[in-house]
Formats: structure tokens, C-alpha cells, sequence
């Protein structure tokens, strides 16, 4: 299922994140840790997002995605791949419907391959990356390949 | 150019671009005009702008930027190769560089102008998608696809899937490294060097006769050579893309980030052991198997309908014209014995096109040899030609009849050197000449030895023997699966040379064993007429350089090599 895309600045993004040191409880809005989480009562997990790296195996947070609305991926350097994986099988595998949100160091030309992938929120650093990454979503009008977009692939759909 | 739609009833010998094929090229020219103008502007990094251009083939070596164009599964028509000559002449130097991936690349283009060159070659249906960076890079596959006995299917349509698939695949774009995948579909003759790629699959059949897949995993050369292993024995064809995308998504969890000479996919699979790393790949494919990519018959027979064989003429096996012109001209019969090669249809062969002459960079091209090549493939051989992983080009499908008249037309343009196969048809990388990476010169080296060994008749007797040259351990040459490898590499700020032999690329792949100490660039020819002397002395009847070395071993040439007092 598609979502509408949203690309925020990081000054206008309406979620805080977590201090890692910080402890339960968390205000409403807050993204956090996988360690974080844990410490959560899981009927007050619904009010939090979480944020993991890029680079977390789906395993270790399958479990606790089912509490949140909102995970955010977040990346390190946007040479690190795996939030590509990771994000398809929240969608893929895990039938993920919340929001997934890219944090961090990627780039605004990475997007679109982002949205195919299950992303659909970005926090980007200034309005001029918004505006980059609004034309790299509409790059492209059609794909080969399956993906959270597209669940058929264009031979499918000839 | 005009574009055959998918439902139009029009004859194709390869691969012709539907409406959607067509946009999305053109939608990638668009998309990186806009981003090389904010490169240019300054609004987009040099570390971001990085990825993007090398997605699009463009790298920054040592005297300019240089561009590689993908020649999918290296088949070209004359239409597409005029548009190359047209681009090396107008954006260019006049001239281009075929590389050992069925890839041209051109040396001397100028950042600001790359969209337009890209504009130029989406006109012809081509593109430089994915040829460099660290994603699915060009498939390639046997330059004798379709045309020779002894093939269990033609492996372009798959080729072509596969190309569909990769491009532009949004989760694998920023893997740890870059993948290469290699098809077969000739299970007598491998020339596609299939065990030496990130993939390699080799088309067969089962008992029950149906199509599928040997798939070989982890294999590839660089810094750490390895022969691929076997991670599935028989893959029915249906499941082809599904389990692509398993082992990719392995790769791409799995697979080192942290060091980019241990990130290929032949780190990973050494490292979890290949039980540890199917188990992983089965476990993935579990919930891929089947799915919605899995390939349905109407789409194999769409592409499979698109490399229909040309219209053969009913012709003799035999062919008077040829043998009258083999028996009276010496250097014809030459080039014959080295350069034609065996055809299923009968009264047609398959011609190489050696770009290996004496003085000239290996798999170098003129824009006017390239108009000429493009001429004679319209006149002989359908329109369409084939590059090889050796450097050279095919023209598959010509008449016995017309292969004096098309040798010298050949001649006349300096394409006619009778050394397909042969020691001088050197495989050699761009090296310290023109490469950031390299450690030392590879093509004076290849000169050097092309010119000592010039005496053909030594040359023929010496018959089939690869020599592979790479200015570094990236070994863009191949030189671990040369019958004699040459690795250029840096001591203390000088170019030294380390020689190997015993490599293969085929079936019996094998990689070759170093023989002791590098040696000084003026030192490499001797060593190698040291190798061959070797050989001579010591081979059976008709037994190749390669079988000899395997069965006499590696003491010898290393003794005569190393032996003072010459």
C-alpha cells in the first residue's frame, strides 16, 4: 500500500528523539531506542516511534515494531545499504503499515530508491533538500522491479 | 532510429527498446543533466555527487573524466556502433576503449557534456547505467551466443531479463561493494568465465528436460582470486530473478562494510562457509519463491522472441570460393586458421575482429575503424556484431562465401591480424598510462612482448595461449585466468613485474601460480620466451601450453625463468 511521501526539514520534524542516556518514561512523539522501547510498558509504546540504524538486522527489532506507529531507519553514511533491506522487509515480511522515516546522513538523489523501498517520510537539513528529494521521487514514472510500490513487476503488468 | 513497439510484428536479431524501456533511459538522462548541474553549480558536494555519476559511468582518472558505456551482454547493431564513433569524435579524441566486460570506454570526455553524450546514447537504445559504483553491474555473456553447436539455450534473453531486473533496482544500488554476474549456455566451451563472477549461471537442462540453472556463487579475481562454488545445482528457470534477489539481500545484510578488499561477495561466502551462507539464501528465498517476480512463460518468449536468428540463406557446407582463396593466398589462410570460427547454419562462420595490433593499446578502436566495422557487419554479417571479454569483436554470421572478400576489406583498415587466441591477442587493462589506480604500465608491456613475437608461423605453432596483463591487483586484465598472467606492482616507487601461469577461464577453471620474485619491465619479454621455449620442448602432439604446464607443473618454467648465465 502506498503512502503520501512526506519530506520535513529537521527543524520543522514533529518528533524528538531520545537522548540515548534518557530513561523511561518518555513524552508522547519521542523516538526511541530498541533498548529504549524494551523499557516501555507495551501499552505505552503507541504514543513513541522508534530509531535504529541502518545497519540493525530485522530480527532483533520485529518484536517490538508491532507497538509503534513510526520506525525511523536511521543512516550513518548513505553508502550503508542495508536500511534499503531493512525497510522492505518491515513492509515485506513484517506487513509494517506505520510510517518509515529516513534519519540521518543520506542523500536527496538516494529518495526515490527509498520510497520504493517503504519509506515514507524523510528529515531532511534544509528546504533546498526538500525540494531536491521532491524531484528525485518523481524521477521516474515506471520500474522493472517489485517493490513496496510496486507489488508486480512491470512484466506483470504489460 | 526507429523503435520497434513490443506488439509490432517486425523481425529483431536482438533486443529493441518498448515505449517503457525507452522512458526510463531517457528519464535517467534527465535525471542526471539536473544533477550534474548542481555538481557544476555547487550545490551538490563532490562526496555526494560521487555515487551518482559513477552510477552513470563516469570516473575521474588520471587526465580527465573517463566514461564507460554498457554494451549489454556485449551485443551491438552497426547503428549503435556508428552512434559510439560519432560520440568518440565529437565529444572525444576520435578513438575508444573496449574493456574485458563487454564494456567501451571513452577517455577524454568533459564532465559538463556527459548528460548530452548520454542524450546520444539513449537515441540508440544504450546507456551507462550501473557501469561502475557499487551496485549490479552490465551482464555479460559468450560473444558466440546463439550461433555455435554445443549451447543448451541461448543465453541472451536471459541476459536481457537480467538487465531488466538490474536496473535500477532500488535495495541493491549501494551494496558493499560492486556485482557482476555472468551467463553461459554452452556446457562444452565456457567463454564467459562464469566461475570468475560475483553470479555466474550456466543454462542447462534436467532429466526431464526442462531449462534452468547451475548457479555459482563468490566467484571473481581482484585482490583475492576465487573460483566461484556451487550454490545451486538446478534452479528451474521461473525461479531466476526471485533467487537473485535472495542472494542479493544476503549479500547486501551480510556482506563487509568495513573494508572495501574484503566487501565482494567471495569474502562473505569464504567467511560463513558456503553451507551457512545457502542456508541463509534458502531461508530468504522462502518468502520470494513464487512470488509475483517469479518469470512466466509470455514473458520469456516476449524477449526470447526478440533475438530471432536472421534470415540464413539455404547455402553448401562447402564453400568453392573459400577454398579456391585458402589454397592461393597465404596470409587469408592465416587469418582463417586464427580468426573464423565453426557455425551451426550451414555455409556461415563467425569472424573475430582482432583490436591487437603491434603498437596499439589492446581493445583500442578509431572512430574510422569503428564506421568501417559498422559497414561491414551491414554488408556481411546481418548488422549486428558481438564484443568479446578478450578485447575483440565478432561479426557472427557470415557467408564462407564472402570471407575472402570481407578479410580484405578488414586489411585494408588494419583489422585482419590473424592472432584471435593467440599469444599476441594480449588482454590488457589501461594501466599506469591512463588509470588512477594502477601500479605500473601495462600496454607498453604488451607491445614489448607483441613485438618480440612477431614471426607468425612461431606464433601458430605456439596456437592457443592466452597472456593477460593488469597494471594492478585489481586485475581489470584478468591476469590470474591468463595461460600467463602479468601483474604490474609497485617497489620502493619503481614497476616491478610478477609472472604466473596455468589460468584458465573456461570449465576447467583454474588460476594461475606465481613463479617467483618480479621481474623489471625489460626483463618481462625474455621471461615469457623463456616460458614458451619451455613449452616447446616438452609438449605432446597437439597438446596445448595449458596441459603441459598442468601435467609437467610449475618447476620447470620457474627454473628456466629464474636461470642466470643466458
Amino acid at each position: 500500500m502506498k503512502q503520501a511521501i512526506e519530506l520535513t526539514t529537521e527543524a520543522q520534524f514533529s518528533w524528538a528523539i531520545a537522548p540515548s542516556e534518557q530513561k523511561a518514561p518518555f513524552q508522547e512523539n519521542t523516538l526511541v531506542s530498541p533498548e529504549q522501547l524494551t523499557s516501555v510498558n507495551k501499552e505505552d509504546r503507541w504514543k513513541l516511534g522508534l530509531i535504529t540504524s541502518a545497519d540493525t538486522p530485522i530480527d532483533s527489532v520485529g518484536e517490538l515494531v508491532k507497538d509503534v506507529p513510526v520506525v525511523a531507519i536511521n543512516f550513518h553514511a548513505f553508502t550503508d545499504g542495508r536500511g534499503f533491506t531493512l525497510a522492505r522487509l518491515l513492509r515485506e515480511r513484517l506487513d509494517f503499515t506505520g510510517k518509515i522515516i529516513a534519519t540521518g546522513q543520506f542523500l536527496p538523489d538516494q529518495v526515490h530508491y527509498f520510497a520504493r523501498c517503504g519509506f515514507s517520510g524523510f528529515v531532511l537539513p534544509d528546504q533546498e533538500s526538500v525540494d531536491t528529494s521532491r524531484t528525485s521521487l518523481n524521477a521516474f514514472s515506471e520500474a522493472y522491479q517489485i517493490s513496496w510500490d510496486r507489488p508486480e513487476p512491470l512484466f506483470r503488468r504489460m | 532510429m526507429i523503435i520497434a513497439k513490443p506488439d509490432a510484428q517486425t523481425k529483431t536479431t536482438m533486443y529493441t527498446y518498448s515505449e517503457i524501456d525507452q522512458r526510463i533511459v531517457d528519464e535517467r538522462v534527465e535525471q542526471y543533466r539536473d544533477q550534474t548541474r548542481r555538481y557544476l553549480s555547487g550545490d551538490l558536494s563532490e562526496e555526494a555527487f560521487l555515487p551518482l555519476r559513477l552510477q552513470n559511468g563516469l570516473y575521474v582518472q588520471r587526465h580527465a573524466p573517463m566514461l564507460r558505456v554498457a554494451i549489454p551482454y556485449g551485443l551491438l547493431s552497426s547503428q549503435q556502433l556508428r552512434k559510439l564513433s560519432y560520440i568518440s569524435r565529437f565529444y572525444d579524441k576520435g578513438y575508444a576503449h573496449f574493456t574485458t566486460r563487454q564494456n567501451i570506454q571513452f577517455n577524454w570526455p568533459k564532465l559538463e557534456q556527459v548528460p548530452d553524450i548520454l542524450a546520444e546514447l539513449a537515441s540508440v537504445q544504450m546507456h551507462a547505467i550501473q557501469t561502475s559504483g557499487n551496485c549490479i553491474r552490465n551482464t555479460t555473456t559468450d560473444p558466440f551466443a546463439g550461433v555455435q553447436e554445443g549451447e543448451t539455450a541461448d543465453p541472451r534473453p536471459w541476459c536481457e531479463i537480467i538487465r531488466q531486473w538490474s536496473t535500477l533496482h532500488p535495495e541493491f544500488a549501494y551494496l558493499p561493494r560492486k556485482f557482476k554476474i555472468a551467463v553461459t549456455g554452452n556446457s562444452e566451451t565456457d567463454r564467459a568465465a562464469v566461475q570468475f563472477h560475483d553470479i555466474g549461471l550456466q543454462l542447462r537442462k534436467n532429466e526431464q528436460g526442462k531449462t534452468g540453472f547451475k548457479v555459482f556463487v563468490g566467484g571473481g579475481l581482484g585482490r583475492t582470486p576465487v573460483i566461484g562454488t556451487v550454490i545451486n545445482e538446478f534452479l528451474p528457470w521461473q525461479h531466476l530473478l526471485t533467487y537473485l534477489d535472495a542472494i542479493l539481500r544476503v549479500y547486501n545484510q551480510y556482506g563487509r562494510r568495513d573494508n572495501k578488499y574484503k566487501a565482494r561477495i567471495k569474502i562473505l561466502v569464504k567467511a560463513m562457509g558456503i553451507d551457512t551462507f545457502k542456508a541463509h539464501v534458502e531461508q530468504e528465498w522462502l518468502f520470494l519463491q513464487d512470488g509475483p517476480a517469479t518469470l512466466t512463460t509470455k514473458e520469456v518468449d516476449r524477449v526470447t522472441s526478440h533475438f530471432s536468428a536472421p534470415d540464413y540463406s539455404q547455402l553448401p557446407e562447402e564453400s568453392e570460393t573459400l577454398n579456391r582463396s585458402l589454397a592461393s593466398n597465404k596470409g587469408f589462410a592465416n587469418w582463417y586458421k586464427r580468426n573464423v570460427s565453426s557455425h551451426k547454419v550451414k555455409g556461415y562462420a563467425a569472424v573475430v575482429v582482432t583490436l591487437k595490433n603491434t603498437g596499439v593499446a589492446p581493445g583500442d578502436i578509431t572512430a574510422t575503424q569503428m564506421d568501417h566495422i559498422a559497414q561491414l557487419a551491414d554488408r556481411y554479417s546481418f548488422g549486428i556484431l558481438r564484443i568479446t571479454h578478450e578485447q575483440n569483436m565478432v561479426l557472427t554470421d557470415v557467408r564462407k562465401d564472402d570471407l575472402f572478400q570481407l578479410w580484405q576489406e578488414l586489411e585494408s583498415q588494419s583489422l585482419a591480424t590473424p592472432n584471435a587466441g593467440l599469444l599476441t591477442d594480449v588482454i590488457c587493462c589501461p594501466g599506469g598510462d591512463f588509470c588512477n589506480l594502477a601500479n605500473a604500465k601495462s600496454i607498453p608491456v604488451a607491445s614489448a612482448i607483441q613485438q618480440k613475437f612477431e614471426d607468425l608461423d612461431y606464433l601458430h605453432d605456439l596456437g592457443d595461449l592466452s597472456l593477460n596483463i593488469s597494471g594492478c591487483m585489481n586485475a581489470c586484465a584478468h591476469h590470474h585466468i591468463g595461460n600467463i598472467g602479468i601483474l604490474g606492482v609497485d617497489k620502493k616507487g619503481e614497476e616491478f613485474y610478477q609472472i604466473m601461469i596455468g589460468g584458465s577461464a573456461g570449465h576447467d577453471a583454474s588460476l594461475g601460480k606465481i613463479l617467483g620474485r618480479s621481474i623489471s619491465r625489460a626483463e618481462v619479454p625474455d621471461a615469457v620466451s623463456r616460458l614458451l621455449a619451455v613449452y616447446l620442448e616438452q609438449r605432446l602432439e597437439n597438446e596445448p601450453f595449458l596441459a603441459t604446464y598442468r601435467r609437467i607443473g610449475l618447476t620447470p618454467f620457474k627454473e628456466r625463468v629464474y636461470e642466470t648465465g643466458h
